[in-house]
């Protein structure tokens, strides 16, 4: 009974892990798409309007972005220094992040003609990048779920 | 009755680290008083120097591109596209009164400047009561005579004009336009308990006909006369009855009147006097005193000298 008990537990935390891990995957694309939103709001200030920074930065909202604390410090301290200090609760990938690091680096170092064509770069490039996350978004949800399920289901057979 | 200021918070952040610690360490050695720093040069592969108390002192440092670039995106608050169109024209507006000419490569096209080789970077300073034998010029209760101040460039006209127009705005409670072209005149810690209304980044005639048109100020201040047009606006401005106090690059009377534009504005009776300014030599030193010599505008100038007042 006891042994029972210790399998039904162990195959519910491996599927608890699984849709953990699903769950992460979705927060990251929803994550690169905010980051991707926000590139294509500064562009088209600049673009449009000449608007400095701190004035952009100050005026954009986002839920998700203001979630993980990166709009706070985006604000206080602007890119580079956001995305550091954001790090751990950003879900991103190393490439991703690379991008992005990228983009702040650049950015408001170019004339009122260079600007825009710097922004248009990343966000095709972020674009890119979350149009592809989300592409695969089903597939690794299912895969991570699957994956829990039949890692829960080996456990627990085995301890039987 | 003199206030000396530090060097302002926003060009110690600017500055790259070795040349503000360079300042701070000849301050501490008695070699310059931070607080008399009038200029600040960067050059790319060639000495940074300060200009204090009138002289050039190298600081044994130079800059390199990279440093220089990270300087300009600190002055233009991270956004260089923002001040696009004062770089091509030659200066940066950092904020808080503090100008930044810049030097550097302009772009076949004419649109942008390519490379920036130096910068100069002026430091405003706060001197409250400098302007008071000028406010005793120009003020007689309750009417302000318009007056035209000169002297060589960087004796201290606009920290002259700076505290007039805060006086004038504060204790005095007139209704003050200032017009401040290249956001050098107004510093938002000075102006904060007065009546002045502040045009940044206007033309100087543009400033003075919105001024008129629609401000109803009892007097005008602005900065370094200069062209035909702002002669024209001023002469509307003086037929509405609104007193203008400027200033005017030149070292003596006979010298501003020499100039064509300031020549038809004395003719047309604008100005009631000619204020010349320039600093006290104290034991050798330059000082931050102001001495003041008056030209009425009824005197012959051209046959008599200034007198000091």
């Amino acid at each position: 009974m006891l042994r029972l008990a210790g399998a039904a537990l162990i195959f519910a935390a491996s599927l608890a892990a699984g849709l953990c891990a699903a769950g992460m995957y979705r927060t990251r694309v929803i994550q690169l798409e905010a980051f991707h939103s926000l590139i294509v709001h500064i562009g088209r200030q600049i673009d449009s309007c000449l608007v400095p920074l701190d004035r952009i930065y100050a005026a954009y909202r986002d839920p998700v972005l203001e979630r993980c604390g990166f709009l706070a410090e985006l604000r206080r301290s602007g890119g580079e220094a956001a995305l550091s200090a954001c790090g751990y609760r950003l879900l991103l990938s190393d490439t991703e992040i690379h991008e992005l690091t990228a983009f702040f680096m650049g950015l408001g170092r170019h004339s009122a003609e260079e600007e825009p064509r710097h922004c248009a770069y990343f966000s095709a490039r972020i674009g890119e990048l979350a149009e592809k996350a989300r592409g695969e978004l089903a597939a690794k949800t299912r895969l991570c779920r699957a994956f829990g399920m039949l890692l829960g289901i080996m456990l627990a057979v085995i301890l039987l | 009755m003199i206030e000396k200021t530090l060097l302002p918070t926003i060009v110690e952040v600017c500055l790259p680290a070795h040349i503000t610690a360079r300042i701070y360490t000849l301050a501490e050695n008695g070699r310059l008083h931070a607080a008399e720093i009038n200029e600040i040069r960067l050059r790319t592969g060639r000495p940074a120097t300060v200009t204090c108390e009138g002289k050039n002192i190298p600081l044994g440092e130079s800059v390199t591109v990279a440093e220089l670039a990270e300087c300009v995106t600190r002055l233009c608050h991270g956004s260089v596209y923002a001040h696009g169109d004062t770089i091509r024209v030659g200066y940066i507006q950092a904020g808080d009164g503090i100008r930044v000419g810049v030097c550097g490569t302009l772009a076949a096209d004419g649109r942008a400047v390519r490379e920036i080789t130096s910068l100069n970077i002026r430091v405003p300073h706060i001197i409250r009561g400098v302007c008071d034998r000028i406010l005793r010029l120009c003020y007689e209760a309750p009417s302000i005579k318009p007056i035209l101040i000169y002297s060589p460039p960087g004796v201290g006209k606009t920290t002259l004009l700076r505290d007039l127009a805060a006086r004038l705005g504060g204790e005095l409670t007139r209704r003050v336009v200032l017009i401040d072209t290249r956001g050098e005149l107004y510093l938002p810690e000075m102006f904060k308990e007065t009546l002045c209304d502040v045009l940044i980044g206007y033309g100087r005639a543009a400033g003075i006909e919105i001024a008129t048109r629609t401000l109803s100020p009892e007097v005008i201040i602005c900065d370094e006369l200069g062209d035909s047009e702002e002669v024209r606006q001023i002469l509307s401005a003086a037929s509405a009855g609104i007193p203008i106090i400027a200033t005017a690059h030149a070292s003596s009377v006979t010298e501003l009147m020499a100039k064509p534009n300031i020549r038809m504005l004395h003719e047309n009776g604008i100005f009631r006097g000619y204020a010349g300014i320039s600093r006290e030599n104290v034991n050798g030193m330059l000082s931050r005193c102001f001495t003041c010599s008056y030209t009425p505008h009824d005197s012959a100038f051209s046959e008599h000298e200034p007198c000091c007042v």
